[in-house]
């Protein structure tokens, strides 16, 4: 019967045909403000994560306490001790430096230590960094900026040579510019401060330890350089990558929050709106024998086709608003569109959710009518 | 032969919520399984006021009604109880105007357990019965007045009731339907043994009905 009943409520909603479609539309472009904006920092993260993970470190040492990694700054000098920890393979001290090459258009400038094994996966078409003034282009900034190899580019009015461009799995690296290290720590003036250490073990290939010992063996270095070092904090590359967006989540959340409840009470709006409109129909249909609780589902199931449709809705519109976000220069090239069926699903999911709750009410407003009442009054 | 008592409401009073009206003042009255009963009185005589108490729709200030012997407010909230024994006829028909013929008379079946295609072939029989065949599948905005209650005729009576109230049931009607629809009135109950209780301020023939009772000033007319 259950069909019957959905029958009914499309019916409903057709003849109302332009307040359902502006509550869907209300409902839809507030989930778009969620998907937009989860979306964003959820792609950010992965980005970032895309990036370490396409850099094989293991471990990234930071200055001790700061969320954002921009914000850190460790002696380089530190990679010397470091070195000698057993298990520790390789060090690859790294800067990074958002900076504006053209007007409100930023890159990310990476300054890197020629021969490390940061440059092991980049597909480099042209030549490797050799001279104090070369600079390795990802493929997504040589576009942007309409560069290629031999081409010329101006930093902080310093004169580089592109010597390369490169291809990279993270498209924080590809919409980037790679240079020496040192120029870098002068044209930032900040010699011998690196951003991170990047630190890579031996056990990482061997297959004799399985995955638990890695972990341990891990989490060892990781104490001992935490007791050693007061001043840096180390990190698996994961945990490195989230603790900054668990603020950044904590906030999309509060944003989120409040999001939906704007939702909420649109649904709430538009279904009491149409119980009451509806009074005389739900009487005749208690006065003919119908139960409340199938006056309950009727009402809920309207509501919650309005979260569902909403909610398809927002992601239409969420992915477009991303799409168009992500072609601004300020942020074009640091982000990846990406689509996240788990996300998607989750997004319907919290739709329907909202659609049931903001049900509730209209549908204990339904049932509170009085058969009687409807009868006498007419 | 002795018919058997269906409903019966015993020294029946309502009085209104503010106090200030009496319209039912102790009403006592039996409706005869398989009779066509008719409660005619002026507007505000209290008869429809009694049609909803017996059909349970409302509770009696004081006294009882009963339905096969039984308080109707306690039977009522048996589970489809009164989806199965009592159905509606209203003076203005009350049909849902966004839904079909069809859909209309198929709304109080979603309170019962059938397959899909029982509850359609209910919906059908019935349509033919009333004489809406053609109808199926209209909108009921597009209905005559005489082609909308027999409408909701066929939906009091899609459900198979063991009795069917109608409330002024020719009221809104011109009087070659109100014809039609008595004389279907009196084929149903003839043909499918449904107890009727009309209520109307109207006089109809004899033939159209078994029992009459006057009320006036909420009291049966003696």
């Amino acid at each position: 019967m259950i069909i019957f009943i959905v029958k009914i409520v499309f019916k409903n909603l057709w003849q109302q045909r332009a307040r359902s479609t502006l509550t869907i539309l209300g409902v839809g472009i507030s989930i778009a403000a969620f998907v937009s904006l989860r979306g964003l920092t959820d792609n950010l993260e992965k980005s970032l994560q895309t990036t370490y993970k396409a850099r094989g470190s293991d471990l990234v040492v930071m200055e001790k306490s700061t969320l954002d990694i921009f914000a850190s700054s460790i002696d380089q000098k530190n990679a010397l001790i470091l070195k000698n920890i057993p298990h520790v393979r390789e060090i690859s001290p790294v800067l990074m430096y958002f900076y504006a090459v053209r007007f409100k258009e930023y890159f990310m400038l990476f300054g890197w230590e020629p021969g490390t094994y940061l440059f092991e996966d980049l597909k480099i078409k042209g030549d490797e960094l050799h001279g104090d003034h070369d600079a390795l282009i990802g493929s997504f900034a040589a576009k942007r900026l309409n560069k290629s190899v031999g081409d010329r580019i101006n930093i902080r009015g310093e004169d580089f040579r592109i010597c390369g461009v490169f291809q990279s799995l993270s498209m924080i690296e590809d919409g980037g510019i790679i240079l020496p290290l040192s120029t870098l720590q002068k044209i930032k003036k900040t010699p011998g401060k690196v951003t991170a250490l990047n630190l890579r073990l031996d056990i990482r290939d061997s297959v004799k330890v399985d995955k638990v010992q890695r972990q341990l063996i891990s989490k060892q270095i990781q104490d001992k350089i935490n007791a050693q070092f007061p001043d840096l904090e180390v990190k698996d590359v994961q945990s490195f990558i989230s603790t900054p967006f668990t603020v950044v989540f904590s906030f999309t959340w509060a944003i989120s929050a409040m999001v939906f409840l704007i939702v909420v009470m649109g649904i709430i709006n538009t279904m009491t709106t149409a119980v009451l409109e509806r009074t005389k129909e739900i009487g005749i249909l208690l006065a003919i024998g119908w139960r409340k609780s199938s006056i309950v589902w009727m009402v809920l199931l309207e509501s919650v086709i309005y979260g569902f449709l909403g909610g398809i809705v927002g992601i239409l519109l969420g992915y477009g608003m991303m799409g168009v976000l992500l072609t601004f220069p300020a942020i074009e090239g640091f982000i990846e569109m990406r689509y996240d069926i788990i996300f998607i699903i989750k997004s319907i999911g919290l739709s329907l959710l909202v659609g049931s709750l903001a049900g509730i009410y209209p549908a204990l407003k339904a049932i509170s009518i009085q058969p009687i009442e409807v009868l006498r009054n007419e | 032969m002795n018919k058997s008592v269906i409903i019966e409401a015993r020294n029946v009073v309502k009085i209104y919520a503010d106090g200030q009206v009496r319209a039912l003042d102790g009403i006592s009255l039996q409706v005869f399984a398989g009779e066509i009963l008719v409660l005619r009185g002026p507007s505000g005589c209290g008869k429809s006021t009694l049609m909803h108490l017996l059909g349970g729709l409302d509770t009696p200030t004081s006294g009882k009604i009963l339905f096969n012997g039984l308080p109707i407010l306690d039977v009522c909230r048996v589970k489809g109880f009164r989806v199965r024994n009592i159905g509606f006829v209203f003076q203005a028909f009350y049909l849902w105007q966004n839904l079909n013929v069809l859909e209309n008379v198929m709304l109080p079946l979603a309170e019962l357990s059938m397959s899909h295609k029982e509850r359609r072939n209910r919906v059908e029989e019935i349509i033919d019965v009333v004489g809406i065949s053609d109808k199926l599948k209209a909108s009921v905005k597009n209905l005559s007045m005489g082609q909308r209650q027999r409408v909701a005729l066929a939906r009091a009576l899609v459900a198979r009731p063991a009795v069917v109230f109608a409330d002024e049931p020719t009221g809104s009607l011109d009087s070659k339907n109100t014809e039609n629809i008595l004389q279907l009135f009196r084929r149903i109950n003839k043909e499918r043994q449904v107890t009727i209780a009309m209520v109307t301020h109207e006089n109809f023939l004899s033939e159209y009905y078994d029992r009459q009772v006057e009320i006036l000033d909420g009291k049966v007319r003696t």
